[in-house]
């Protein structure tokens, strides 16, 4: 008998919706997508409905609706907390009874209300936060059998967890829990270099190659001790987030020199040196973990999720350093994530439906192209109702060398085509695209489509048959999620006042061309890889090919298909609003090309740069 | 949500964390009971805890405390019997009226902060 689980993320951050019949994923999206606030973390009523739609169910034909977190448990770490703290807690209890006992303890209602059902079962099913996680990782890898592990800020108590899987059954074995926790570690350091909890992590890994880890030793002696099995222990004196509303407090401001730096003001030495440190603590205790779970499960596969499994460098480090054979990592791997775990979770242990394994290597997360998609024809019907110009060409050779020909001539191309990917990177579906060979399409890219900070890099997509041809890697990372250097003999040497240009160097150092693919090359010689095959995404595949022709690079720059502060772009009319916005050259909606100066002057009613805030 | 109610609620917070969650805290202070470490022990070999509960079994998908408020209260005390966290049984009780109270089911608005990360 079919079982079809909708799973549920909400009231964090990131909330999602995913669908699953007998262990399939149908669909998955986050719930930003629709609403257009980043991140947004609101009971997703539109990312439900649409994987409703997308699996042609009503919501009282489901078999089961299942939330990814445990509230009662959550509720105890507050109490617990709070107790431990004393009356300095009371500001964060307020806040916790209220958006607790007010709200999330009480998901069902919401789903009751949002759906008119709560399935065939009545009720609604919860699971562990941390086994979402888990189950979002194993599930849909490519293995039989893998170590798990598990990493984000907080789940109900614990923060870290190490276990393994097996066809059906996942079992965690150990874990970290709150207040010690590497994924509050790496939002302090966040907070403290001026960019946004729980969104501006990833800016701080982009940080990281600009300086040099000289506060790892205080990192070390004051903030965190780490056992060689790679479990660790934060002193939580230093840190604001257990009884306060700010991450850091003053004994942190002390250890760095002083207060937090301001959101938006300069980039200073000291930003880049403690990027480059809290990295490479980071890094030292995944490692540590990652041999910890390869001695305690003898495993030869890895898969990992939890927002810290977002931190690619660290990831990439993992595979090289070779204690597993093959490694796989959730692209959802924050709390969005966990609405596709708990939803598979719930299929194969509540539900017991026997887990399906691709033994051709192939995992079972379809690329991550799990959102919605447009067709043409619905395309077409928005062009032609707002009178856009645009040309259709049907014959999709054609459409490619077109599109690869613009990217040639230096031209930036909006590149929407399929469902939207699942997860926080833009994988070709909802794709900004450029040459990867010239030295300006950097900061060009950053200034005036991005609008923001130009010392973030671009990732490269590349032909997976091609990746050892640039990069010094073997394997695929369908899901940019891997950094691997670029190959030594592409690399060009740092003019020596780049290397010493004192505090204001970071606009020096990003205009270095540092390869012979300089806008995709970061600072420290390294990239954030997305490999493309053809079974993935065939049109994505045949753009590069053709790109390959004419220029004998198969591989372009690629950046998701938003402005800062902007969710990535679901819908067609997102796409035109953004293009007409930015300095785009070409816009693709499927088989529809529309060359900016063809188009109308674009009357933007909205005042979209308050209305994106800043990440 | 009036302002009014928005008020009471914030008395009624006000109250249970000072007049219930606060002795609870300086009783367990005085006997130096913690329910966590707060820095690290450099005498441990390792920080990971064994896991009592390793996998999940169908009976754990449930969850009744959240299933109903009728059922707050008694799994709520369930939970810290179980746990041994007997100086919590006597909170329980306002605990759920506390939630009864505060129950809201309407969109949240309230924006991510910048500053802490999402904890509740």
């Amino acid at each position: 008998m079919s079982k079809a689980v909708l799973g549920i993320s909400a009231f964090y951050h990131d909330a999602a919706a995913a669908i699953v019949r007998d262990g399939e994923i149908l669909a998955a999206v986050q719930e930003e997508r629709f609403s257009r606030i980043k991140h947004d973390p609101r009971f997703p009523h539109n990312a439900i409905s649409y994987c409703l739609e997308e699996a042609f169910i009503e919501p009282s034909a489901l078999d089961a609706i299942v939330f990814y977190d445990n509230p009662l448990l959550t509720w105890d770490r507050v109490m617990k907390n709070c107790i431990q703290m004393g009356e300095q807690s009371f500001g964060q209890f307020e806040k916790a009874s209220r958006s607790i006992l007010g709200i999330k303890m009480w998901v069902k209602d919401y789903v009751d209300r949002s759906i008119g059902s709560l399935g065939k079962l009545g009720k609604l099913l919860f699971t562990e936060h941390h086994m979402a996680h888990a189950a979002s990782a194993f599930y849909p890898s490519p293995f039989q059998e893998a170590a798990i592990i598990t990493l984000d800020g907080v789940g109900e108590w614990a923060t870290t967890t190490v276990g393994h899987g097996s066809n059906n059954k996942i079992e965690l074995y150990y874990e970290i829990d709150y207040p010690h926790s590497l994924g509050l570690l790496y939002s302090a350091f966040t907070y403290f270099c001026g960019f946004k909890v729980n969104s501006g992590e990833y800016k701080l890994m982009g940080l990281a190659p600009y300086g040099k880890p000289i506060y790892y030793d205080v990192i070390r002696k004051y903030l965190i001790d780490i056992k060689d099995d790679g479990s660790y222990r934060l002193n939580t004196v230093y840190f604001g987030f257990l009884d306060s509303m700010v991450m850091t407090n003053e004994k942190f401001n002390d250890l760095f020199g002083g207060p937090p730096r301001k959101p938006e003001s300069k980039i200073t030495r000291r930003e880049m040196d403690l990027a480059a440190s809290i990295q490479e603590v980071t890094e030292e205790v995944i490692l540590r973990i990652a041999c910890f779970a390869k001695k305690e499960t003898g495993s030869k596969n890895l898969v990992m999720a939890g927002g810290v499994a977002l931190n690619c460098v660290a990831n990439g480090k993992v595979l090289r350093e070779g204690f597993f054979k093959d490694l796989w990592i959730q692209p959802a791997a924050g709390d969005a994530g966990g609405a596709l775990g708990a939803a598979l979770l719930t299929s194969h242990v509540y539900f017991h439906i026997p887990r399906k394994i691709n033994f051709n290597k192939k995992d079972l997360q379809k690329g991550s192209y799990l959102g919605p998609d447009y067709t043409s024809a619905e395309i077409r019907a928005f062009l032609d109702r707002n009178e856009y110009p645009y040309e259709r060409i049907k014959d999709s050779k054609q459409r490619f060398k077109k599109i690869a020909k613009a990217i040639t001539d230096g031209k930036i191309v909006g590149y929407f085509s399929g469902r939207v990917e699942f997860g926080p990177r833009a994988l070709g579906a909802r794709s900004i695209l450029g040459d990867p060979r010239r030295s300006d399409i950097q900061s060009v890219m950053n200034l005036k489509i991005k609008y923001r900070e130009s010392f973030r890099p671009f990732a490269p997509s590349v032909l997976s048959e091609d990746v050892s041809e640039f990069f010094e890697m073997k394997t695929r990372s369908p899901y940019m999620l891997l950094v691997a250097p670029v190959r030594e003999e592409r690399r060009l040497p740092m003019k020596p006042e780049a290397l010493n240009g004192g505090e204001d160097d970071i606009i020096i150092k990003v205009n270095q061309p540092r390869s012979d693919i300089p806008a995709i090359t970061h600072i420290d010689y390294s990239a954030r890889i997305h490999t493309v095959d053809r079974d993935y995404k065939p049109d994505y595949y045949q753009i590069i090919k053709e790109f390959k022709k004419l220029t004998g690079y198969g591989i372009v720059v690629n950046t998701s298909f938003n402005v800062r502060g902007e969710p990535i772009v679901c819908s067609p009319l997102e796409a035109y609003k953004c293009f007409m916005r930015t300095r785009m050259d070409l816009l693709v909606l499927e088989d529809c090309l529309l060359w900016k100066e063809k188009q109308p002057s674009f009357k933007d009613i909205e005042n979209w740069r308050s209305e994106y805030e800043l990440d | 949500m009036s302002l009014i109610k928005i008020r009471n609620n914030s008395k009624a917070i006000k109250k249970f964390f000072f007049s219930e969650l606060l002795p609870v805290s300086r009783s367990l202070a005085k006997e130096e009971k913690v329910f966590f470490p707060k820095e690290p022990n450099y005498s441990l070999d390792t920080y990971y805890t064994i896991r009592h509960k390793i996998t999940m079994f169908p009976k754990d998908f449930e969850i009744r405390g959240c299933n109903s408020m009728s059922n707050f209260e008694e799994e709520l005390y369930k939970m810290w019997k179980s746990q041994g966290n007997i100086e919590l049984l006597a909170l329980s009780k306002s605990l759920s009226r506390l939630a009864e109270l505060l129950y809201k089911i309407e969109e949240q608005n309230e924006e991510i902060s910048p500053f802490i990360y999402v904890m509740f």
